[in-house]
Order: C-alpha cells, then sequence, then structure tokens
C-alpha cells in the first residue's frame, strides 16, 4: 500500500486495518509519533492529516492512504521552523515524550489560526497531555512563534 | 521518640575527585558528561552538565551527557550517598548528592588540561586561562581547544586535591544554562526504550489476572496464535504472555486469548472496605511516630477543641511512556535497556530471579517518558516478568516487553501511591494560640518488606508515611504523631512528593481551618506558629507578598465566588508554600486561576529548570488534588485509562508564578517539593471562596457536574470525514 508521508510516497506492506501508528513506528522506523494509549485520549500520537490534527492510533493503514501525512520528523516550514526555535528558546520540554506531538498540533493551529488566543490554544492543545505539565511553556512557545511568523511575514510583505 | 528526616541538606563531598569516571573530552571539541542519574524529565543531565562546564569553563554547545552503566553494588563508583551509596535517581537528591562529586570532578579535570596545555606550549599552568572551551596563553598569543587537547589532558595524573571555583566567579551556576537534550527531545530523535528497535527483537505483552490472588486456570492460545507476527504464546508466572514481532500484533493477539481465570483464591477488596477499615483504625492508638510534651492532656484543657478527619486516595504515576523493557538473555549474562531510577533495588531482584551474579548484568540506562517512581523499584517488576518470558520461550534474542496503557495503571504490574485516612485533633488557648495537636494516620507502607526497610523504616515506621508531619515545622507544645500501617494486597510506591502530599494536605487544612476557628488571618495565624530559623516562614512571606496577600482579591463576574488559599510543606529537604486563586461558578465546578509559588531549595543551579520543576509539580499536583483517583472494586483497579484517571491538561492548567528564596545552602533538590502545598492550598482557597470545607482529596464541590468522561474528540480526525468514535 502507498502513503503520502512528509512529502514522499512511500509504499508499505502492512495489514491495511494496522493503525497508522505502528506503520510509522515499526515499519517506517519513525518513532516521533509515541504510544500513550490507543484509545485516542492521550494525544501522544498525534500526526497531521490532510493538514488536520490526526490520532495515529484511531487511523488505520487504509484509511490514511491517499492523504497527506505529515509527522514530526517532516514538520518543515516557518511555522514548524518558528515552533522549533521557541520551544528551544523557553526550553519547554521536560521528559521531553509527548513533545513531538505537542509541535504537531501547535503547527496544525498555527496553520489555520495564525494568531490564536489563549482560549483557542485551550481549545486546539488539550487533547496533548503532558504529564511534566509542560503547558504553560506550551502556551508561550505558540504566541512566541505565531508573533514571530507574522512579524517576518510584515517584513517580507 | 522522634523520626529524623533520613537525609539533611548538606553538601556531600566525595573523598576524592574522580574526573575520568564523570567527564570525557573528546578529540572532536566535544564534552561528555556522565550521568549516573536517569533522566526523567528533571532535568539531571542538564544540572550535571552546568556543574562541569563551571568548573572547566566549557561553551554551552559543546556539552554532552551520557548515563552511566548501571552499578547494583553499594558505596560504587556511581553511587549516590543520599541513597546510602547505591547508584540511584529519586527524592530529589542527584543535584545534592553530585553537586559537589561533578565540581571537583571538573576541578580535577580543569588542571588536567591546563597541565596538559601547559607542558604543549612549554609554559607554566599558572600563566593559561580558559575559556569557552579554549586554553589560552596572553603572552604568546597560542591557543588549544578542549578537542585537540583531549588526548593528553586525560592521560595526565589526577589531581588529589583540588579547589573548585568561588561562587564569585560562577558564570554558569545560578544563570541560564539550556537543556542538553530539547533538540533531540522536539525532533522525535530521543531514544526512549519504547523506540529502541534491536536486530531480531521480539515484543512480548503479558495478560495478568485483574484480581490479586487470581490465577491462570486454563488459556487457548490458538487464534492468538493465528494473528499476524505473532511468535510464541506461553504460560509464565504472571499470566499468560503473547510474544510477537511488534507490540500492535502481540496487543492484539492477546485479545484473541481464551483463558479461564481461577478467582477461588482472588481478593475482594474495594475501596469502600479499604475506607471503612482505616476509619476504624483511626479510634484506635497507633505507632508512636513523634511525641512531644502531653497532646492528651492539653487537649483537655484546651479553650477550643477542633477534630477533623482528611482522606487523600490511592494513585498512580500514569507516565506517558508505559512501563517496558528490553533484555537480552545470553551465556554469559544478562543485558538490559531501559529505565531504572534504583538499579541496585530492580537489578538485585533480577539477579536473585535469575541466579547470576549482579554483576553479569549489564544495564545501558535510557532517559524516560516520565517516571515520578514508577521505575524505582517497581521496575523489577517488569524486568522478571521478562525473564521468565524469555526463559519460558528459550530464546537468545532481545526480547521487549511492552506494558499497555491498562496494563500500567490497572494491572496487577501497576504500582500506586497509597491512600491515607488522616485524623487531627486540635487544641486552641483562650487567645487563639495552637497549644495541642494529635495526629493520627492510616495507609499502606511502601517501604517495609522492601530492601529499603532497613535504612527508612526505623521502630515500625516507614518515613514515607510521616514525612511532612513528623518534621512538620510549627511550634507545638504538645504534639502526638500515631501511625497505623495495614498491610493489604496492594501494590504500592513513591510518587512525585510520596507522603509530603497526604500529610501536607491534612496537616495544612488543619491549620486553616484552626485560623478561621481563630478569627485570624491564615498567614498571619501560620507566621505566628513559625521560629525565625524556620526556613518556611522566608517561603511563606515571599509567596504571600508576590501573590499580593495584603490586598484583597479581585471579585469575579456576577455569579461567582472566588477565594485564595495559602499553604507551606517541608518536602524532601526543601520547602514549599503556595497561593491559589479560585473561581467556583453556579454548577459548582470551579477554576484555578492563579497559583504563585515559592521554593527554598538551597543554591539554585539552573534557575529555569527549578521553576520548569516548581510549574510541573503545580500541574501534576493538581492532578492529583482535583482529577485523579485510583478506586478498586473487587480488588481490581477501576481506572485503567487517562479518560477515568485525569490528569490536568492545557485548559485546566493555571497561570503559575514561581519565586525562590535567596538561599547561602548548598542544593537540595526542586522536582518535588512544589507539589506538597498545591492540594491543602487548593482546599484553603475553595473554603475561601465558599464557605465549605473540602475534606477529601480529589478535591470537588458538593452538587459539582462529575469531570466528563474524555472520549476521542469528534472536532480531530476531521480528515475521515465524519466525526469518529473510540475503535475499542
Amino acid at each position: 500500500m502507498e502513503i503520502h508521508l512528509n512529502g514522499e510516497v512511500r509504499s508499505v506492506s502492512a495489514p491495511a486495518d494496522m493503525p497508522l501508528l505502528w506503520v510509522l513506528r515499526e515499519h517506517l522506523n519513525l518513532t516521533g509519533a509515541k504510544y500513550g494509549c490507543s484509545h485516542g485520549v492521550c494525544g501522544g500520537c498525534m500526526v497531521s492529516i490532510d493538514g488536520a490534527q490526526a490520532h495515529a492510533c484511531q487511523t488505520t493503514l487504509a484509511e490514511a492512504a491517499g492523504k497527506k501525512i505529515v509527522t514530526i520528523e517532516g514538520q518543515t516550514g516557518p511555522i514548524a521552523e518558528a515552533l522549533f526555535a521557541a520551544w528551544l528558546e523557553l526550553d519547554v520540554a521536560q521528559c521531553g515524550f509527548c513533545q513531538p506531538a505537542q509541535i504537531t498540533s501547535a503547527v496544525v493551529l498555527l496553520n489555520h489560526n495564525p494568531q490564536p488566543s489563549d482560549a483557542d490554544i485551550d481549545e486546539a492543545m488539550k487533547h496533548n497531555l503532558c504529564r511534566c505539565a509542560t503547558y504553560q511553556r506550551v502556551r508561550k512557545a505558540i504566541h512566541m512563534a505565531a508573533n514571530r511568523v507574522a512579524a517576518t511575514a510584515k517584513e517580507t510583505a | 521518640m522522634s523520626t529524623e528526616a533520613p537525609t539533611q541538606a548538606t553538601a556531600v563531598f566525595p573523598a576524592e575527585p574522580n574526573p575520568l569516571a564523570f567527564i570525557r573530552l573528546n578529540a572532536d571539541d566535544t564534552v561528555t558528561v556522565i550521568s549516573k542519574h536517569m533522566e526523567m524529565g528533571q532535568g539531571v543531565y542538564t544540572g550535571l552538565a552546568t556543574l562541569v562546564a563551571e568548573e572547566i569553563d566549557a561553551a554551552v554547545a559543546q556539552m554532552r551527557v551520557e548515563t552511566a552503566p548501571g552499578q547494583a553494588g553499594h558505596n560504587v563508583i556511581y553511587g549516590n550517598p543520599l541513597m546510602g551509596g547505591i547508584q540511584g535517581t529519586g527524592g530529589q537528591t542527584s543535584m545534592q548528592a553530585s553537586y559537589m562529586t561533578m565540581r571537583m570532578a571538573g576541578a580535577a579535570m580543569r588542571e588536567m588540561i591546563l597541565a596538559a596545555a601547559a607542558r604543549r606550549f612549554g609554559v607554566q599552568a599558572q600563566q593559561l586561562s580558559i575559556a569557552q572551551g579554549v586554553v589560552s596563553h596572553a603572552a604568546s598569543g597560542r591557543s588549544a581547544s578542549f578537542g585537540a587537547l583531549a588526548a593528553d589532558a586525560m592521560a595526565i595524573p589526577v589531581p588529589k586535591n583540588v579547589v573548585p571555583k568561588s561562587a564569585a566567579d560562577f558564570t554558569y551556576i545560578g544563570k541560564h544554562f539550556p537543556r542538553v537534550d530539547a533538540s533531540d527531545k522536539i525532533h522525535g530523535r530521543t531514544v526512549f526504550t519504547q523506540d529502541l528497535k534491536l536486530p531480531g527483537m521480539l515484543v512480548a505483552v503479558i495478560a495478568r489476572p485483574t484480581r490479586p490472588g487470581g490465577k491462570v486456570a486454563a488459556f487457548d492460545a490458538t487464534q492468538a496464535l493465528q494473528f499476524p507476527g505473532v511468535k510464541h504464546v506461553v504460560q509464565v508466572p504472571s499470566g499468560v504472555a503473547v510474544v510477537a514481532d511488534n507490540f500492535w500484533s502481540a496487543y492484539e493477539a492477546r485479545d484473541k486469548l481464551q483463558i479461564e481465570w481461577d478467582n477461588s483464591q482472588a481478593e475482594h477488596f474495594s475501596s469502600a472496605s479499604i475506607a471503612a477499615q482505616f476509619k476504624a483504625m483511626l479510634d484506635q492508638p497507633g505507632m508512636v511516630a513523634l511525641k512531644v510534651g502531653d497532646a492528651d492532656a492539653a487537649l483537655a484543657v484546651a479553650h477550643r477543641r477542633l477534630t477533623s478527619d482528611y482522606e487523600v486516595p490511592y494513585t498512580t504515576h500514569a507516565t506517558f511512556e508505559t512501563l517496558n523493557a528490553v533484555m537480552q538473555v545470553k551465556a554469559d549474562g544478562i543485558e538490559l535497556w531501559g529505565g531504572s531510577q534504583i538499579f541496585a533495588i530492580d537489578g538485585n531482584y533480577l539477579a536473585h530471579a535469575a541466579g547470576v551474579p549482579v554483576e553479569k548484568i549489564k544495564l545501558n540506562l535510557l532517559p524516560t517518558g516520565g517516571s515520578f517512581g514508577r521505575r524505582a523499584g517497581p521496575q523489577a517488576i517488569a524486568w522478571l516478568e521478562l525473564y521468565s518470558v524469555i526463559k519460558v520461550i528459550g530464546t537468545e534474542l532481545p526480547v521487549k516487553l511492552m506494558y499497555s496503557r491498562e496494563d500500567d495503571m490497572g494491572s496487577l504490574g501497576a504500582y500506586h501511591r497509597p491512600g491515607f485516612a488522616h485524623r487531627i485533633e486540635a487544641g486552641l488557648d483562650a487567645t487563639g494560640k495552637l497549644v495541642a495537636w494529635k495526629h493520627r494516620l492510616v495507609g499502606q507502607s511502601i517501604l517495609t518488606g522492601t530492601v529499603m526497610e532497613q535504612g527508612m523504616v526505623h521502630n515500625g515506621i516507614d518515613w514515607l508515611s510521616v514525612e511532612a508531619s513528623a518534621d512538620q515545622p510549627y511550634d507545638m507544645p504538645h504534639a502526638l504523631l500515631e501511625l497505623h500501617s495495614p498491610k493489604l494486597p496492594i501494590n504500592v510506591s513513591w510518587l512525585r512528593s510520596s507522603g509530603t502530599f497526604h500529610n501536607g494536605f491534612a496537616n495544612e487544612s488543619m491549620i486553616d481551618e484552626l485560623a478561621l476557628a481563630a478569627g485570624a488571618d491564615p498567614l498571619a495565624f501560620r507566621l505566628g506558629l513559625l521560629s525565625t530559623e524556620k526556613r518556611e516562614r522566608a517561603c511563606l512571606e515571599l509567596v504571600a507578598g508576590k501573590a499580593g496577600w495584603s490586598q484583597p482579591l479581585a471579585a469575579g463576574v456576577p455569579g461567582t465566588q472566588r477565594g485564595r488559599g495559602i499553604a507551606v510543606v517541608p518536602a524532601h529537604r526543601s520547602y514549599g508554600a503556595a497561593v491559589v486563586e479560585v473561581t467556583v461558578c453556579a454548577d459548582q465546578s470551579y477554576t484555578v486561576d492563579r497559583v504563585v509559588c515559592a521554593l527554598d531549595c538551597g543554591l539554585v543551579i539552573n534557575p529555569d529548570n527549578v521553576v520548569s520543576q516548581m510549574e510541573g509539580g503545580v500541574g501534576f499536583a493538581l492532578s492529583m488534588a482535583r482529577f485523579s483517583e485510583i478506586t478498586f472494586e473487587d480488588g481490581e483497579v477501576q481506572q485503567k485509562f487517562y479518560s477515568d484517571h485525569h490528569i490536568t491538561r492545557m485548559h485546566t492548567m493555571p497561570r503559575v508564578e514561581c519565586h525562590w528564596v535567596a538561599s547561602g545552602e548548598g542544593p537540595s533538590g526542586a522536582g518535588e517539593t512544589t507539589a506538597a502545598s498545591i492540594a491543602p492550598a487548593l482546599a484553603n482557597a475553595l473554603a475561601n471562596a465558599t464557605g465549605v470545607r473540602l475534606r477529601k482529596v480529589p478535591l470537588r464541590l458538593p452538587g459539582a457536574p462529575a469531570e466528563e468522561h474524555w472520549d476521542v474528540p469528534a472536532q480531530l480526525n476531521t480528515f475521515k470525514g465524519a466525526p469518529v468514535t473510540a475503535n475499542r
């Protein structure tokens, strides 16, 4: 089966009902998306599919085929780069296990909503658990990245 | 008799510096620090790198960290002096235990670097200086990088007597030092045990009985064995193991096992039966943990007496990365990959079970997705299970054991912070002064029956049961602390803040009740009971000042009630205070709006990381204070997923403001203390807002709507074209 992953077409030989999470982790050695519950509750497996937040554990290989999938390993572009930079500058990560999924959700958020309010961040990010509770810095990093992307866009306009 | 805290906040000095055990200069100009502690998010890699970089004047960007080999003996090179010399990470001991070890190692390495450069340049070492990882001789203009000097420097005889930098010369300690592991973590490059893949590796999951005492009577693996990828289905002591070439196959195939359980000997206890047992024990005298004066006599003559019972439930670590391990059993020993907070415990359990000398067990310690105590002893259960699987199937291939989420939180391999019941009777004199305090508590001992018992259980009193009560800070002329440690068939373990969480909740709730009864301001009442040398005083004064305690709290929107509460708790050799502000809505649900916290952890090595730990401590404690609860029915855990054992999420995380007390003391740990003061400050805030005193955690106001069952959110996964529901 072929999937569109991180800008490439990849061929995978795996059961059609295998969750995308395990296709990524076991067949493609992309381990940035994490297993945390397999119930769509923890958000550790968050990837972007056709530009939306998606639980890789709730998505079968068959459902993902033909859609544009982006994992943390394929996150590029001004928004992702701004988020990575803000994440480092604010030292958001603690154990780091959920952080790729947090950033994935943040990329989706800023793509749809370049200047999110705190309430917008609550709504978009409440699906991503962080047991270390880095939430305050996640919020700050999203605002920081949003402001920088906006400032860069203004400069180049 | 008094129970002393097992360790005191003093700097621990190594006998002599051991730079080669802790620092490696590399030819590529990187400097590798060897961490004897497990990195679980607490930032210890960065802390240790900071200390070494400080002493050798390295550049931030050249610092790397790798973990030390696991050593299971006592008084080993990589031992933790605050854990009796065994290798270990926990109780926020790492930076205190390693502070001088790493600085002395760095100071020695600095001398070796200078000696190597002096020899190469043909000058005196005293004429050299180091900045940003480059040694320079000003007079000649010659310079050499650490990389260029690496081999020569590490061959210089290790100096015995070295003098670390004076605090006035610090360039990194107390300043911002970026996390050394951040970039790999955010890009998904860090290899956790879950991510580790070795050639030929198999993956096992185990079906376990759901109730203590349950057994496998019979099983049929026919369907499970037909699942693609499944290699073996075998019975092991803890249940039935499914071994496949990947986790998903093993996990799915486990559902296809037909197992007949023999529950004839299984336990029937429930949270209700435990609560009744604890309540009955509260009426009986317990083991004396602390006795000052005569509390009963003072109570009898007190002007006013208050009695309150408090309850804190069982709860669990719920680490994001579930318990796991990789093991390979070879003819000449056992190799392990994964986490272990206390290898001396986990490794010796395995050595005993496998009948191999512990020296033949090699641990490759990996960073973990949280731990909070989960892998401090309880790691061994996964190793013993994994060893049994490997022996039964007889493979020399590496095998990974994965706990699924429900295994991690709700199986017999789960561990729980024990629930506790407290009763405090206190007396005030006619002026409103506290004159008597009688505290009795009931809950399972964590340490009794473990290898830690000898060091931390004295005269039957498990320090972890009474911490923050046996060493409570207030002036009490008459105080009695009594403990019951009932034995129950529930695996219990430490969990971030451990006993200080429930003791802090009971003590600081009661102090608040007494302040209100005395008509006193809760802050002034506390300060009136704290002698000037108590480090809790400065925490309270700092947090009250920063929170604007002397100013009235701003009112909320019409129909809401606002309140704030304060608390201070000594926890694990540091001291923490918090002010919590809440808004209670008409339906009796509430939001936590703002948490201001203050910490005295001695010297602050990495300010930004201390703040991270405080913020995390607030979020973690709010999970325990508001949401998280493990209950039992018929011996079985009722909450096996995050959907029922809620934790703090983005929308329930308050604004957190963190401050620390400027201290001349050595570092004493920052990972756990903050969590201890949050639940009482929250209960006190809710009482302040509503007049309703909540004495039972999780803190829910009467009539409040139940916590929603968290299901797969419909607004996600929209690429499928319609809202989706959980597939299981």
